[in-house]
């Protein structure tokens, strides 16, 4: 059992919650007003349903072969055609961490520090991230089960606070768009909800101290996540109308403006945005750990090797955006929505195909 | 790794770069936008901190607000400081031409969108926001005397920027502004004042004002002076609650209140069990009759001000079809029903 960590399933569990908030929070609540408005309840509902489908089928992936890695599950199912996919899997999972933490570095560059960089946020979270990511998967738990902790308290004194301002006549009429539009939101949530989960596969199942309870607290941790959703929008269109909602290009964080304690302390946006941000770091540490480990297990590099893998890897991280974002067409619109919807929809049909293919296997 | 991280942090994230003295900055506490011939005409008031804290008024004619704004720093020769901003002045022009005010103050993260908005006449921006500079200016003295004014008479009602902005895109309904103007050299908060879709403008009085704002749930108290014969009661109304109801193509307005005597002098005796009676039904008449004033004010002017209309669309949006026609025009054409339910629980601490 050389260099295995053992970590808990509670840990595990909980940082499903920080890898799916942080691109509903950033990426897809100003879509999902935009294209449902008010329907955007009814999506997210339907949208959590479909998810648990795909849940299921992420969990009996991650069952299977508990001994083995996910990127060594795939060598196994794909055999000499394995190279690829593992390639493929790599490349999603790099333009997964841009989207993620490039997104973060944007909103903090425009509502913070007005005339500093996009690129330069995005280099402090890329080397935070980094820094997080080497202390490996047991470090990482433990970090993430305190962040969600404190997001999740952040997140109810938030929606107590902002309870009193809810106006209940703006969630009429609930439904003013096609149901062509409800469908796509939906599908588009259940993704964004569910395939940041395969990420759970930075550890094996057998590296679980009791693996026999992962899947009841990866429930419990769903259902938590999808109760934050639900609110956090139930509680922007309560506040704001779905009208004023959809001119913002942060609507979850423009709605924070409106807390107010004992009428005197105000700017406690300030405190509750920091939610967003636990779970983007912590997040993208989970994404650049399974970076790391796949490209290791797909190259089967050695210690020297893999540090100049990581070493390119993190050059690799820092150019894309500074390509991809040269221009601000794509982050400042929807478009900005359908890239990470499209990788995570790659992985999911990737880990459904693989599941196929496993039980066609047996 | 954690080496180079500490240099990094301590390079980029000491905040040297932009920094400005506080000395440097112009803090904007009031600013009032008027629009005429293609140019805005933004006057902003400012606390500057030189040698000793000052108020300064400044005027700039731009294209734009953000040219204004820019023009202003120029001219006081400071960092113009949006955040503390309390006041917004806006004109009729302003208004009438549908200019879109919110735009600007949105889009700028430095904007903290915490501020209230008032309508006032083009000829008076420059004395309002002069008026009070040798003490701590108009912009806060007008913020407090709207908190004295809705504790007590509630003839005015404050219109903050996001309830301004979500209005301005809500269907079935028109913004009711509060207005300041001068007289005899001094700040007064006047009455309500509201534009229907053809720009028309409509002045409410003081009593309008009131029975708009207790119509819509602005607020739960206010003082009356009722009429019982030829003699008049006063009475301290609290506890104010407005439902509305769409019901087979009728509009009902439910008020329920609760009153307490201040003064009396009607001729009834009130210690007859009976008076009571006749007091709360005099009470619910006098407020069922300046509800229904209220209504064939906003029938007769075409103004949904009350947002009726707003309430139907999102009760029965195929009532009307808000997108294609104009709601004002049709107000007129509705059956709008009116109902108070008043109870009198105090006649005070004398029995006459």
């Amino acid at each position: 059992m050389k260099n295995e960590e053992k970590i808990n399933s509670i840990s595990l569990s909980l940082t499903t919650i920080s890898l799916i908030q942080s691109s509903f929070w950033g990426i897809l609540t100003s879509f999902m007003l935009y294209k449902s408005e008010n329907a955007t309840i009814i999506s997210i509902i339907f949208g959590y349903i479909i998810s648990l489908f795909i849940s299921k089928i992420i969990l009996c992936f991650f069952e299977y072969k508990t001994s083995k890695s996910l990127i060594e599950k795939f060598k196994y199912i794909y055999g000499k055609f394995s190279p690829i996919i593992n390639i493929l899997y790599i490349v999603g999972t790099i333009f997964t961490y841009i989207f993620i933490s490039y997104r973060l570095s944007s909103f903090l560059s425009s509502e913070y520090l007005t005339e500093t960089s996009e690129l330069l946020f995005y280099v402090l979270i890329l080397l935070i991230t980094f820094y997080i990511a080497n202390k490996k998967t047991e470090t990482l738990s433990k970090v993430s089960t305190i962040s969600c902790f404190i997001a999740i308290l952040i997140f109810i004194s938030a929606a107590i606070s902002l309870t009193k301002e809810i106006n209940i006549e703006n969630y009429l009429p609930l439904i003013t768009v096609s149901n062509h539009n409800i469908l796509l939101t939906s599908i588009v949530f259940s993704i964004y909800f569910s395939a940041p989960t395969i990420y759970i596969n930075i550890i094996k199942k057998n590296n679980l101290v009791d693996k026999e309870n992962f899947n009841k607290y990866f429930y419990i941790s769903n259902i938590i996540t999808f109760l934050i959703c639900l609110f956090s929008i139930i509680i922007t269109i309560g506040v704001f109308g779905i009208k004023l909602s959809n001119l913002f290009s942060y609507p979850l964080y423009s709605v924070l403006k409106k807390i107010k304690l004992f009428s005197f302390i105000d700017s406690l946006e300030n405190i509750g945005v920091m939610l967003w941000i636990f779970f983007s770091i912590i997040s993208s540490s989970i994404i650049l750990i399974s970076l790391f480990n796949s490209i290791k297990e797909t190259f089967n590099l050695k210690k020297r090797q893999n540090k100049i893998s990581k070493l390119i890897l993190l050059i690799t991280l820092l150019i894309i955006p500074m390509i991809l974002f040269k221009n601000n067409t794509l982050v400042e619109t929807y478009n900005y929505t359908y890239i990470p919807f499209y990788i995570f929809l790659f992985l999911i049909i990737l880990i459904i195909l693989s599941s196929i293919l496993s039980k066609i296997k047996k | 790794m954690k080496k180079i991280l500490i240099i990094l942090i301590t390079i980029l994230l000491t905040g040297c770069k932009n920094y400005t003295e506080i000395n440097d900055l112009g803090v904007v506490t009031g600013i009032a936008i008027d629009y005429k011939d293609e140019q805005y005409k933004i006057t902003s008031q400012l606390i500057i901190n030189d040698t000793k804290t000052e108020i300064k008024v400044y005027e700039t004619e731009s294209k734009s607000i953000e040219e204004g704004i820019a023009q202003i720093s120029k001219l006081s020769n400071k960092e113009i400081f949006l955040s503390k901003l309390k006041l917004l002045l806006i004109t009729e022009n302003i208004i009438k031409e549908k200019v879109n005010i919110y735009d600007f103050f949105l889009r700028d993260a430095k904007s903290n969108m915490d501020f209230y908005i008032y309508l006032v006449d083009e000829n008076n921006i420059k004395d309002i926001l002069s008026i009070n500079n040798e003490q701590n200016g108009s912009a806060l003295y007008i913020q407090q005397m709207m908190t004295f004014n809705e504790r007590n008479l509630s003839s005015s009602t404050k219109l903050d920027f996001m309830n301004y902005v979500y209005k301005s895109l809500e269907k079935g309904i028109n913004i009711v502004y509060p207005t300041i103007s001068i007289e005899e050299e001094s700040i007064k908060l006047s009455n309500l004042s509201s534009f229907n879709y053809n720009n028309n403008k409509l002045d409410f009085n003081e009593n309008e004002s009131i029975f708009f704002n207790m119509i819509t749930n602005k607020t739960d108290r206010t003082i009356f002076s009722i009429p019982c014969e030829d003699k008049e009661f006063t009475l301290e109304l609290q506890d104010i609650k407005t439902k509305y109801k769409w019901d087979n193509n009728i509009f009902n307005i439910n008020m329920s209140l609760t009153g307490k005597i201040k003064n009396y002098n009607c001729r009834y005796n009130i210690n007859d069990n009976k008076t009571e009676k006749i007091l709360t039904n005099i009470t619910n008449i006098f407020i069922e009759n300046n509800m229904n004033n209220l209504i064939n004010l906003m029938k007769k002017n075409n103004n949904d001000f009350l947002g009726i209309g707003n309430y139907i669309y999102k009760h029965d949006k195929n009532y009307f079809n808000f997108d294609k026609d104009i709601w004002d025009n049709h107000i007129n054409e509705l059956n709008i029903n009116s109902k108070s339910n008043a109870n009198i629980i105090s006649i005070g601490e004398i029995r006459k």
